[in-house]
């Protein structure tokens, strides 16, 4: 694909609302949305959620069955299931590997969030927009996960950020709800996570 | 009594949820594909505690049969052992729980594939993995068996239809673990083996399509800015593009700052980031963010903005646009060097232009003189050689010149004095040529009365050549040295009796003919004369 070249020019500004007018009506992907994670406050800049890929190291995908994310093996007749995924401008980012996200499936329709009191939290599925949260600026923590991640590796981990220590998971069985566990259990908590154009 | 109850329950729940299923809620449609001769089970709505049955193809009969049979239920699953291709068909599960009723519908597709077959390309599994040091791809032997473990279980690797072999594959389990992933390992897999499930042995075979992530992990690179500096105009709109790559699975934001502080932030709207735009490239992806300046104010001057990529940061900075200096060097340079050519050539041109404009001259320049030149020389053999014999060869017969030799064109019999002063007088130049050493006192009265003519004012124009570098003027009489200062003097450096010292249009003589006046027009064109020079002695002693 052609892009712009890289040059400094003269402020083409209605050409550039243009390109974003464009964006709204029409949803075009490759117009993905700003994100800015510093600061508070900020004005709302983020029309639609990025889309991930996410995958676990035993080849699982991430499919919605019945109200349930579970992770499956990913057959070639089985539609992809992308996560929406938007910053949470609520919690600053103190470590430069660790991103605040909060994710959703199809398309940010719905929204993950950890709920528990007490013994193992849960994975639950909320019927939110995922749009709706980026919005609120607040620290949200049920529906944050921290994404652990760094330039040199080729994989993440998610950290739910309302109960540390827990990380998403899928079992190593196919077919099982994601759920919460600990890092040094039989289930498996780390991901390849590819952002979809 | 017991087991009465439990039979007259076994009979009469079934229908009592069949009279209920129609107005069951559908909560799930699905599909499942099977290979024929497998251990085969599809679990209803997993942890309910409630009655589950299950029917097949719209059947009121639920499927009860004891676990002695090849199709049967245990719990809220069905089960297949084996299941074969007849078992085909629409299946459909009914709970009941205290909020009402749910079904699932479940399409089941047995198919027949041949064992011989190295790929199954209707039904495969899509992997996918980077390139790494150590990835797995994995056998999903075990995605119909609901969690349950067999035993004895054995798989073969292949691909491309070859067994796997070689130190970078290892088997663990239902994983082949591959080493020093590259692009060739992408293709087409297939694991096949056998297990025994409830003291069965079955048969298993799983294609798996692996794709291997394009590149190996982009590393997040700012692409623009650099850390450089711009030049804008005061009031002037700006629009500097953040271009970053990085690897697909990074994850970041890409922002503008100023002081760690977002620009939206900072300046409201006068200063504000634009709208972030992705592209796929090579090994990853390349993203775009704008940032606008709206009128440049005085503050933005010498300010960083920083564009922020996760860990990565660069900034560009605006300064003041210096003054262009370069349009008026060009100016000069425009001037300069023409003059500076027409210094070096000078002599050239002056003759091109003499030998370009020849036809317009007048035959005659109407100033009454008859010779171009008196020649001045003193009285000695080899002068007599160069200014009787090689100076009227080229300026007479190859420029046309008309020359006054004293000793050549006097007439025999007239006064010395009256006959030089009345050359002189009808010459246009008067050349004089100088030896090193002094000229003799015969000479000294001609060269009183020509020199007394070149100094007079608007007298003529003298043209001094030396036959041999003289270092020292002092001997020289005053009025000699006072024309060298003034004007310089041409040194003959050639060799007389050389043919080329001839030409007319070798240095030396360039430079006597620019300092003569404009050749005739009826000269005969340049170089025509045959030159006989063998008469002449070096000149040099």
């Amino acid at each position: 694909m052609q892009f712009p070249p890289i040059s400094v020019t003269k402020l083409r500004l209605k050409k550039h609302c243009e390109h974003c007018r464009k964006v709204l009506l029409h949803g075009d992907r490759s117009c993905s949305p700003r994100v800015s994670w510093i600061g508070t406050g900020s004005k709302e800049k983020l029309i639609a959620p990025s889309r991930f890929r996410i995958w676990d190291l035993s080849q699982k995908y991430f499919f919605l069955e019945n109200k349930t994310l579970v992770a499956v093996p990913k057959g070639s007749n089985s539609p992809e299931e992308l996560l929406g995924v938007v910053p949470n401008r609520g919690i600053k980012d103190t470590n430069a590997n660790i991103f605040p996200i909060i994710m959703g499936p199809q398309d940010g329709k719905r929204v993950l969030s950890c709920a528990g009191s007490g013994g193992q939290p849960q994975i639950k599925i909320e019927e939110e927009d995922i749009m709706n949260l980026y919005g609120k600026n607040e620290p949200l923590k049920n529906f944050t996960f921290l994404n652990h991640t760094g330039d040199g590796q080729q994989t993440c981990s998610f950290e739910s950020a309302a109960f540390p220590g827990w990380f998403l998971s899928t079992s190593t069985e196919p077919n099982k709800p994601i759920s919460l566990s600990q890092k040094g259990g039989a289930e498996i908590t780390t991901f390849y996570f590819e952002k979809s154009k | 009594m017991k087991s009465t109850l439990e039979i007259s329950c076994a009979v009469i729940l079934p229908f009592l949820s069949v009279l209920y299923s129609e107005k069951c809620i559908l909560e799930e449609k699905s599909q499942k594909h099977i290979e024929e001769g497998e251990a085969f089970g599809i679990d209803c709505f997993q942890h309910t505690d409630y009655s589950t049955f299950w029917y097949r193809n719209g059947s009121k009969t639920p499927i009860t049969k004891p676990n002695s049979s090849r199709i049967y239920q245990q719990d809220t699953a069905l089960w297949f052992l084996p299941v074969t291709y007849h078992d085909s068909g629409s299946y459909e599960c009914i709970t009941q729980d205290s909020t009402g009723c749910y079904k699932k519908n479940i399409q089941i597709e047995v198919f027949n594939y041949s064992a011989s077959l190295c790929f199954n390309e209707n039904h495969f599994y899509e992997q996918k993995i980077p390139i790494s040091t150590n990835e797995k791809i994995v056998c999903n032997y075990n995605d119909n068996l609901l969690g349950q473990e067999p035993d004895d279980l054995s798989i073969n690797w292949f691909k491309e239809c070859n067994p796997m072999r070689g130190e970078r594959f290892r088997i663990s389990e239902s994983e082949l673990i591959i080493n020093n992933i590259n692009k060739d390992d992408m293709g087409k897999y297939q694991c096949k083996g056998s297990y025994t499930y409830l003291r069965h042995k079955y048969n298993f075979s799983r294609s798996i399509r692996v794709s291997v992530l394009k590149t190996e992990r982009k590393r997040t690179e700012i692409l623009h800015p650099r850390n450089h500096t711009i030049e804008a105009e005061l009031g002037s709109n700006i629009l500097i593009e953040c271009n970053v790559s990085y690897s697909k699975s990074s994850f970041f934001s890409i922002s503008w700052m100023v002081n760690n502080t977002l620009v939206d932030l900072v300046f409201k709207d006068r200063i504000e980031e634009g709208f972030q735009e992705d592209h796929e490239i090579e090994g990853g992806l390349l993203s775009v963010v704008p940032l606008t300046i709206t009128k440049l104010q005085n503050e933005d001057y010498g300010q960083r903005f920083v564009c922020r990529a996760g860990q990565t940061a660069a900034y560009i900075s605006i300064h003041r646009p210096t003054r262009n200096f370069t349009g008026l060097a060009a100016l000069v340079l425009l001037i300069l060097i023409p003059v500076i050519i027409c210094l070096l050539f000078k002599t050239e041109i002056v003759l091109w232009y003499r030998k370009l404009c020849r036809p317009f001259f007048h035959k005659k320049v109407l100033d009454g003189k008859i010779y171009d030149a008196y020649v001045l020389y003193p009285k000695t053999n080899t002068q007599d050689c160069f200014a009787l014999k090689v100076l009227p060869d080229v300026l007479e017969k190859q420029c046309g010149y008309n020359l006054f030799i004293p000793g050549r064109d006097d007439l025999p019999g007239k006064a010395l004095v009256s006959v030089v002063d009345e050359a002189i007088r009808q010459s246009r130049r008067l050349i004089i040529i100088l030896l090193p050493e002094l000229p003799s006192l015969d000479e000294a009265a001609e060269q009183h009365i020509a020199v007394y003519r070149a100094l007079v004012p608007d007298g003529i124009k003298v043209i001094l050549i030396e036959m041999a570098k003289i270092k020292d003027y002092s001997h020289m009489p005053e009025s000699i040295r006072y024309i060298k200062q003034k004007q310089g003097a041409i040194r003959w450096k050639g060799d007389l009796t050389k043919k080329s010292s001839h030409s007319a249009n070798n240095r030396f003589w360039k430079r006597v003919r620019y300092r003569m006046p404009p050749e005739h027009p009826n000269s005969p064109e340049l170089p025509l004369v045959p030159i006989t020079f063998s008469a002449c002695e070096p000149t040099r002693t």
